[in-house]
C-alpha cells in the first residue's frame, strides 16, 4: 500500500492547534483492506464449501450407484432405483419451452415500451413490470395450481386437442392439467417480467443518435430495433436471457406445484405429468427413506449445481466475446 | 409484389420536366448575389416554403424560406440555438421520432411536398442521407455498416455488394485506412474515421441529397480537414446541406450560405457575398464575431 | 479508380419492395402490442387473483394466532410471520455486511486486478446457484451433523443467496461514484478507509440502501431453501437457541406454510395460504414502492 503512513503534519496554522490523530490509525488502512478482502473472499469460500459438502454427502451414492443415475429413467427407492434422467429431461424441456415463450414476449414488450408508446405509459408499465419481477415464485405456484391447472385441464388442453394440432403426439393423452405444458407456461410467466425489465433497460441505453442514424437511412421501426438497437444491446439482452434461463433451470416452487411431479418417465406428450430436478428434490427429499436415497438426492443437487455453473461460465465467456465483437458497451 | 414507388430507380426522376420552384424571396432587403442570374438558372433540389416548427407549444422556426440548389454545398450558419439543426431535421422528417415535435409549411423535394401526410418516409430517407453531429456507426463491422443501407433498400448479389461497399469506402476516402479492417467493429475506428464511415454509409445507398448536421464538431482538426476535402469531392455527384457553427468552415466549403437567427432566416446568398458584404446588420455582427 | 466510381454510382440497383418491408414492420409492431397486452394482462391477473382470494383470510386472527390444528377453521399465520422475519433478519445480519465490504474491496481496492476478477466470476456463479441447491447446502452443512432442522440453517441458506446479490449491486453503485471524489478526499490527507467510508460510501448511500433492501426482500420470499432447513412448525418460535444449539429448531415460516397448506384438501387452509400469499405480495410490492419513492426520486449517483 502506497498511502504513506509518514506523518507530515504542518507546523503552525491549524495543524499546530489540533493534535494529529493519524498515529492512532497507522494500521487503519492495511487493516481495512485486509478486512474487505476477507469479506469478498467469503463468496469464494462459501462456494468451495458448498462443493465440498455436496460432494462429501453424495459420495455414498456416487460410490454405490456409479453413473447409473445418469443413464436410468426410473426413480424408486423401494427397488433402489435412483434414475436422474427423467428429472434432467424434465428440467431441460420445461426450461427450453419456457424460454421459447418468454423471450419473444419479453422482447416484444420491451420494443413496445422503448419505441412505440408514450414515454409516460412506458415508465408506468415499465415500473410495474420491474416490481412483478420481484414477486416470489411461490405466488406463481399458487396461481398456477389453483387457476392455471383447472383452466388447462378443462378448457385449453381439450381445445388444443380438438384442433388439428391435437393429432400430434406431443399433444396426446388425456388432459390432466398438472403437466409439462402447464409447468412451462407458469415458468415462462415467472421469468417474463425479469427478462422484459432488463431488456427494456438496455434498449433504452442505445444512444439516440445511433437510432436516428438508423431511421435516417430509411429503416422501419422493426429494422432499427432488430438490426441496430438489438445488436447494440446484445450483450445486455443476452445477459438477461442467460439469467432468466439460469432461474428457469433451478426454479422449484412454480414448477413442482404444477408439473404433477413424481412421475419419473420421459413424457411422450406435453400434456403428461413429469418432474424436474428441483421438483424431485423438493418432493422426495423430506420423505427420503434411506441413507442411500438421501445421498442420491444430494448428488442430484450437485448435478444441478454443476449444470448451472457450467452454463454460467459458458455464458460469461460468450458474453465477454460478444461485447468485444460488437464493440458495444451495454 | 411490384408497386410503382418501388420501381423508381435512383436518378430516374428527371430534373427537367419539373416546374421550377418559385423565385427566391427571402427576408426583405436581401438583394445582391454574386451572380443572381446563375443562382436562378440552377435547378433547386429542395425548396422550403413558409416552414414553421414547434417543440410542443414552443415555436422554434418561423416562416423559413430556402432554396437548396442541385450539386452545390449550402451552408447553414448561426449562433447555437438558432434553429439550424431543427431546420435540417425537417428535410428527412427525422424529428417525427419525437412525439411533441411538429413542422408546418412546405418542403418541396424534386417538386413533391415531403411534409404531406402520404409521403413514403422509407424511400424519402433513402434518397436523403444524413450525417449527425456525433459519429454514429452501427454496432457491427465496418463492412456491415456500409452494407446496411444497400442490403435494406436493394437486392444485390454478394459480389455486387462487396464491390459497392469498396466503392463507397473509396468515395468516403476511407478505403486505404480500413481495407484490412473490414471485419472489425465500426466502433473501433477513430472519431474522424467513424464520421467518414458514416458518410460512406450514407453515400453507399446512392442518395441525392446529403444532410450534414455539424459533422466536424466532435472531430479533431486533422479529421476535420479530411472531411472538408471529401465534401469538395462529393459536391460533383451530390447536393449537400451543411449545418455548421464554424464560420471558417462554411466559408471554405460552401457555395451558398444561409444565416439563421432566433428561428428565422436572416440572410441567404452566395457564400462570398454573405461573408464579404452581408446586407443585414445581424449577419454582419455575427460574421465579424460581435456576437454568437 | 475514379472510373469504377462513376460507373457504379450511375448504374441502378434493383430496389427491394418498400411495401413488403412496411408489412413486416406492421406485423411485428402489431404482434408486439398483442404480446404486451397478453403479458400485462396475465401479470395483472396474478396480482388480482391473489388479492381477491387472499383478502378474505385477513382478519385479526390471521395476524395473531397459530395455524389451526385439525379440521377447525380459524387460526392464523402469526408464528409464520414472526418466523419469516427472524429467519430473514438472521440472513441479513450475515449477508449484508459481508456483501457490502466485499463490494468495497472489489470497487475500491481490487478493481481490475486478478483477485478481484476471480472473486467477481465466483460471485456471478453463486448468483446463478438455484435456491434449492443453497437449501441443500445448508442442510448438508448444518442440519445433517446436528440432526435438527433449524431456523438458523435457513438463515444460512438465505445469506448464501443474499451475499452475491448484495455484492453485485453494491459494487455497481460504488462504481458510479466519480473518481474525483475519491481523489479529493485522499488529497485532503484522509486515510483510505476514512475516504472510503466517509466520502465514497456516503455519496452512494441511497443506492446502497436501496440495493440492501431489495436484496433482503428478494430472499424473504424464497421457499425452496427453507424446505430442508427451517421446515415448518405449528408452534411459536421457542427462542433463538433451541435444543439443538441453533436457534429455534424447526421454525414456522410463511412460504413453507403457504406451500404446505396449498396441498391440503381443506378450504380453510387453502384460504390461509392465499392470505399468506397476499401478505407476501403486499410486502414485496410495498417495500419496492416505498424504497423507490424514498431513494430513487433524488437519485444521487
Amino acid at each position: 500500500m502506497s498511502s504513506g503512513e509518514v506523518d507530515i503534519s504542518t507546523p503552525g496554522g491549524a495543524g499546530a492547534q489540533t493534535r494529529p490523530r493519524r498515529h492512532h490509525f497507522a494500521f487503519g488502512d492495511p487493516l481495512f483492506r485486509w478486512f474487505t478482502i476477507a469479506c469478498a473472499a467469503t463468496v469464494a469460500l462459501a462456494m468451495f464449501l458448498l462443493i465440498g459438502v455436496l460432494v462429501k454427502n453424495s459420495w455414498l451414492a456416487i460410490h454405490v450407484l456409479g453413473i447409473k443415475p445418469l443413464t436410468h429413467v426410473a426413480y424408486n427407492p423401494d427397488t433402489n432405483q435412483y434414475g436422474a434422467l427423467s428429472s434432467l429431461f424434465g428440467t431441460f424441456l420445461t426450461t427450453i419451452l419456457a424460454m421459447l415463450i418468454a423471450v419473444p414476449l419479453a422482447l416484444a414488450i420491451a420494443l413496445l415500451l422503448v419505441e412505440l408508446v408514450h414515454p409516460l405509459v412506458s415508465r408506468v408499465v415499465g415500473t410495474t413490470i420491474e416490481m412483478l419481477a420481484a414477486v416470489p415464485s411461490i405466488i406463481f405456484g399458487m396461481w398456477g395450481i389453483f387457476i392455471v391447472v383447472p383452466l388447462m385441464q378443462r378448457h385449453i388442453e381439450p381445445w388444443i386437442q380438438a384442433t388439428p394440432l391435437g393429432r400430434l403426439g406431443i399433444f396426446g393423452g388425456s388432459p390432466v392439467g398438472v403437466d409439462v405444458f402447464t409447468a412451462s407456461i407458469v415458468l415462462s410467466l415467472m421469468i417474463l417480467p425479469f427478462i422484459t425489465a432488463v431488456s427494456r433497460d438496455v434498449l433504452q441505453m442505445v444512444p439516440k443518435v445511433v437510432k436516428e442514424a438508423g431511421y435516417g437511412m430509411g429503416s422501419t421501426t422493426y429494422e432499427v430495433m432488430r438490426k441496430i438497437s438489438m445488436r447494440y444491446a446484445l450483450a445486455g439482452i443476452a445477459g438477461a436471457v442467460f439469467l432468466g434461463l439460469g432461474r428457469a433451470l433451478g426454479e422449484t416452487m412454480a414448477v413442482s406445484m404444477v408439473i404433477g411431479a413424481n412421475f419419473f418417465t420421459i413424457p411422450h406428450s406435453l400434456f403428461q405429468s413429469g418432474t424436474t430436478v428441483s421438483a424431485t428434490l423438493a418432493l422426495n427429499f423430506p420423505e427420503s427413506q434411506s441413507k442411500l436415497e438421501t445421498s442420491s438426492l444430494i448428488e442430484l443437487a450437485l448435478i444441478l449445481f454443476v449444470i448451472t455453473m457450467v452454463f454460467q461460465v459458458v455464458a460469461q465467456l460468450w458474453l465477454a466475446r460478444a461485447r468485444r465483437m460488437t464493440g458495444s458497451r451495454a | 409484389m411490384v408497386d410503382i414507388m418501388d420501381t423508381i430507380e435512383p436518378g430516374a426522376e428527371s430534373a427537367v420536366d419539373r416546374p421550377l420552384p418559385p423565385r427566391l424571396e427571402v427576408t426583405p432587403g436581401v438583394a445582391s448575389y454574386d451572380t443572381p442570374a446563375q443562382f436562378d438558372a440552377l435547378p433547386s433540389k429542395l425548396s422550403v416554403h413558409d416552414l414553421d416548427f414547434f417543440y410542443g407549444k414552443e415555436q422554434a422556426l418561423f416562416a423559413n424560406d430556402l432554396e437548396i440548389k442541385e450539386h452545390r454545398v449550402t451552408a447553414i450558419i448561426g449562433p447555437s440555438g438558432c434553429g439550424k439543426s431543427t431546420h435540417l431535421r425537417c428535410y428527412n422528417r427525422i424529428y417525427e421520432l419525437y412525439r411533441d415535435q411538429k413542422a408546418m409549411g412546405e418542403i418541396a423535394f424534386d417538386g413533391a411536398n415531403i411534409l404531406a401526410p402520404g409521403t413514403d418516409l422509407l424511400s424519402l430517407r433513402r434518397r436523403i442521407g444524413m450525417i449527425f453531429q456525433k459519429p454514429s456507426p452501427f454496432p457491427m463491422t465496418v463492412f456491415d455498416n456500409i452494407a446496411y443501407g444497400l442490403r435494406m433498400h436493394f437486392k444485390l448479389s454478394k459480389s455486387e455488394l462487396s464491390e459497392r461497399v469498396e466503392d463507397a469506402l473509396k468515395r468516403g476516402a476511407l478505403w486505404e485506412e480500413v481495407k484490412n479492417k473490414l471485419n472489425e467493429p465500426g466502433l473501433a475506428l477513430s472519431g474522424g474515421q467513424q464520421q467518414r464511415l458514416c458518410i460512406a454509409r450514407a453515400i453507399a445507398a446512392e442518395p441525392e441529397l446529403i444532410l450534414m448536421d455539424e459533422p466536424c464538431s466532435a472531430i479533431d482538426p486533422v479529421g476535420t480537414a479530411k472531411i472538408e476535402e471529401l465534401l469538395q469531392e462529393l459536391k460533383s455527384s451530390y447536393t449537400i446541406v451543411l449545418v455548421t457553427h464554424n464560420m471558417q468552415q462554411a466559408a471554405r466549403v460552401s457555395d451558398y450560405t444561409a444565416f439563421f437567427f432566433e428561428g428565422r432566416i436572416i440572410e441567404f446568398g452566395a457564400t462570398t457575398q454573405i461573408f464579404e458584404k452581408p446586407v443585414q446588420r445581424q449577419t454582419e455582427e455575427y460574421i465579424t464575431g460581435r456576437f454568437g | 479508380m475514379t472510373a469504377t466510381t462513376t460507373d457504379l454510382s450511375r448504374c441502378p440497383m434493383a430496389p427491394r419492395s418498400v411495401r413488403r418491408r412496411r408489412l413486416v414492420n406492421t406485423v411485428i409492431t402489431t404482434s408486439s402490442w398483442i404480446a404486451a397486452a397478453i403479458g400485462i394482462f396475465v401479470m395483472g391477473w396474478i396480482v388480482v387473483t391473489v388479492v381477491v382470494r387472499g383478502i378474505g383470510a385477513w382478519n385479526v386472527a390471521f395476524f395473531t394466532q397459530l395455524p389451526p390444528t385439525g379440521n377447525d377453521p380459524g387460526g392464523g399465520l402469526a408464528n409464520a410471520i414472526v418466523g419469516t422475519l427472524v429467519i430473514t433478519f438472521g440472513a441479513a445480519v450475515v449477508g449484508l455486511p459481508l456483501g457490502f465490504f466485499g463490494a468495497i474491496y472489489l470497487s475500491e481496492f481490487g478493481r481490475a486486478g486478478r483477485v478481484a476478477t476471480g472473486i467477481r466470476a465466483v460471485t456471478n456463479i453463486v448468483l446463478g446457484v438455484p435456491s434449492i441447491v443453497a437449501g441443500m447446502f445448508a442442510y448438508a452443512l448444518l442440519v445433517l451433523p446436528s440432526h435438527h432442522y433449524s431456523g438458523f440453517s435457513a438463515s444460512v441458506a438465505l445469506a448464501f443467496i443474499m451475499l452475491p446479490v448484495m455484492t453485485r449491486t453494491a459494487e455497481d453503485v460504488l462504481n458510479l461514484v466519480p473518481n474525483e471524489l475519491r481523489e479529493s478526499a485522499l488529497a485532503m490527507g484522509a486515510p483510505r478507509w476514512r475516504a472510503t467510508l466517509g466520502v465514497v460510501v456516503k455519496a452512494a448511500r441511497a443506492g446502497l440502501i436501496t440495493g440492501a433492501i431489495l436484496a433482503v426482500v428478494r430472499v424473504a420470499g424464497e421457499t425452496a431453501p427453507l424446505l430442508f432447513t427451517a421446515l415448518s412448525s405449528p408452534y411459536w418460535l421457542s427462542g433463538f437457541f433451541g435444543p439443538s444449539g441453533y436457534f429455534g429448531g424447526p421454525t414456522a415460516n410463511l412460504t413453507k406454510d403457504i406451500y404446505d397448506f396449498s396441498q391440503q384438501p381443506y378450504p380453510h387452509l387453502i384460504q390461509l395460504a392465499w392470505g399468506g400469499s397476499l401478505l407476501i405480495i403486499v410486502a414485496v410490492l410495498g417495500v419496492n414502492v416505498v424504497t423507490r419513492l424514498l431513494f430513487q426520486r433524488g437519485k444521487e449517483w
